[in-house]
């Protein structure tokens, strides 16, 4: 606990110290809110144009499946089911966000989330950046950003913002990244009844994917990533395309050894094409490219969202896919039902588990096995449909409880199966959601 | 069969009544901006469009000054049920969207009327609702629900 807080305060106060010794006195416009409740001991004064805000959630979930993990992403490497029946932990978590006024049209922002991923129940610094205005269209920002490829990605933590209790797993569980250490631009262009938004970012990857248990991790840290999205807005719609290019900067490691057999002598006499498909297999310097289009539609008590994405990798060893959703809600007083549907699927998957001859060879089936599963190592194929209900009970917290019907074909969106499952489940999951500001 | 009758009538009537209570909740509000804002007249959506968060400024070029009142409680919810149709607690979950993904931050919130119409005289760009029984020739009306 104490090792919890440690994390979270000195980046805390690092910051203010650092956005302290620019900023001046001087209020910039009427933004000065003095309810700065800082965790640890604060320098700032009572009258501070530092606004902090947080939120949080508070999850429990049940897994009528006790054969395999449900995971909320591919950033968490365990979940509900098999290494939990019930699980506190898999949409609980806490964010901290503190933003400051530097001097006029600069504002500096940073955002601390505690959540399960890969490293456990850990606070990780999920943004820190400084934003230049130069003029009321643009947005300059550099430094740690968060990765908004789909409407919604960059605040998907945030549990109060949207219906759901966790963003459509189907769609958004593939995302292997959060955020980028990079630059972004939004060029905005209004009219009297629309806005329409261009934004352009670029940057390096910093996360890691757990490919195969317990640690067989790929690292994504130094890829390159780059991309944009247009932004279409009018009084009840939203509508936006974007593309994403991602070239990974490192190899799995484990994959070295398979690499070095499949480009042996021996092996290459038996299939000459070995090299081509180590090759294809690898990631180093491979490209991956995201096409994401979404439409939503807010009319009073009613909202729906329709979105769609399709990846497409140059390695085949992480999987090419398109996924979908669609959600719509309808409020009445503080209730809003909802329902979602969402689907993930496989394009262009081969099966490559053959490339030597079978049951000849002890080390020709080892070689076959591990080729076949680097190839279907992020192979996903499910879809979910979902009941919910969200109560408001402030304006500034809510309660929700969710019923998934899950049928998965490829397992990558799940962890830790065992064999025997046949791929259903059903999720029930309440969570509390809160902000404060 | 009695007994049913008079239950139907006891929700109706309830229905009724929470529903007309509803309707007086907020009273008459009118939207206001400074003297000098140099605007005469805005539409709905540009009012919207404003208070959302999606024009930061004025149609004259004025930065904009959103001021949300949070005493009575009642006005506030009157004002974004009549211009959005939408309750408090959607608005707060379309701020914490934008707010924790650094786009913007919701209008100031203001203890009273009283203090609002003080904020919009002293600063060209403030905008705020005031109920219409409040307002004198120190600031200017530039959107009348009733009126549009």
């Amino acid at each position: 606990m104490k090792d919890f807080f440690l994390r979270l305060c000195i980046p805390s106060l690092l910051f203010l110290g650092l956005t302290g010794s620019f900023t001046a006195r001087a209020e910039t416009e009427i933004q000065a809110e003095s309810r700065t409740e800082p965790k640890a001991e604060s320098k700032a004064s009572q009258d501070t144009p530092f606004k902090f805000s947080g939120f949080g959630t508070l999850g429990v979930t049940y897994n009528t499946s006790r054969d395999f993990d449900y995971i909320r992403d591919l950033l968490q490497t365990t979940g509900v089911g098999a290494s939990r029946r019930i699980d506190l932990g898999l949409d609980s978590l806490l964010g901290l966000q503190l933003s400051a006024p530097i001097i006029d049209n600069l504002e500096a922002t940073a955002q601390v989330v505690a959540r399960r991923s890969y490293r456990g129940f850990r606070p990780e610094l999920s943004w820190l950046f400084v934003k230049y205005s130069p003029d009321d269209n643009l947005d300059l920002r550099g430094g740690r950003l968060g990765f908004d490829v789909y409407p919604l990605a960059d605040s998907r933590n945030v549990g109060y913002s949207y219906l759901w209790v966790r963003p459509p797993v189907d769609y958004f569980g593939n995302l292997i990244i959060s955020y980028i250490d990079g630059a972004d631009a939004v060029y905005k262009f209004n009219t009297e009844t629309t806005q329409t938004k261009i934004k352009f970012f670029s940057g390096q990857a910093q996360e890691q994917v757990l490919v195969d248990a317990p640690d067989n991790f790929f690292s994504l840290k130094g890829s390159r990533i780059f991309g944009g999205h247009l932004e279409f807005q009018s009084q009840h719609w939203l509508a936006r395309v974007g593309l994403t290019n991602l070239r990974f900067k490192n190899e799995l490691p484990s994959l070295l050894p398979l690499f070095a057999a499949l480009n042996s002598l021996e092996l290459i006499a038996i299939n000459p094409s070995l090299p081509q498909l180590a090759h294809d297999l690898s990631f180093k310097e491979k490209r991956v490219r995201y096409l994401s289009a979404g439409l939503v539609y807010d009319q009073g008590p009613l909202q729906a969202q329709l979105m769609y994405s399709r990846l497409k990798s140059e390695s085949l060893g992480f999987n090419s896919n398109q996924s979908a959703f669609i959600t719509v809600g309808y409020r009445h007083k503080e209730w809003t039902p909802y329902v979602t549907l969402a689907k993930t699927k496989p394009i262009d998957y081969r099966a490559l588990g053959n490339s030597l001859p079978s049951g000849t060879n002890v080390q020709f089936d080892q070689i076959n096995a591990a080729v076949q599963s680097v190839s279907s190592s992020t192979l996903s194929e499910q879809n979910t449909q979902s009941l919910g209900l969200r109560y408001s009970l402030s304006n500034s917290s809510d309660i929700k409880v969710q019923f998934d019907h899950l049928d998965v074909t490829q397992r990558g969106l799940v962890r830790a199966t065992t064999a025997a499952w046949n791929g259903k489940a059903n999720i029930i999951t309440c969570t509390f959601n809160f902000i404060f500001n | 069969m009695h007994r049913q009758r008079r239950l139907i009538i006891l929700l109706s009537a309830l229905h009724l009544v929470s529903y007309a209570s509803m309707a007086a909740a907020g009273n008459d509000f009118v939207v206001i901006t400074n003297l000098q804002s140099g605007i005469e007249k805005m539409s709905k959506d540009e009012v919207i469009n404003v208070y959302m968060g999606r024009n930061r400024k004025l149609a004259s070029g004025i930065n904009a000054i959103p001021l949300d009142l949070e005493n009575p409680i009642t006005e506030k919810a009157h004002f974004y049920n009549v211009m959005v149709n939408k309750e408090l607690s959607e608005i707060s979950s379309y701020w914490a969207r934008l707010m924790f993904s650094g786009q913007g931050s919701p209008p100031k919130q203001v203890a009273n009327q009283e203090e609002a119409i003080d904020i919009v005289i002293s600063r060209p760009g403030a905008i705020a609702y005031i109920d219409r029984k409040k307002i004198d020739k120190r600031v200017k009306i530039v959107f009348d629900p009733l009126r549009s």
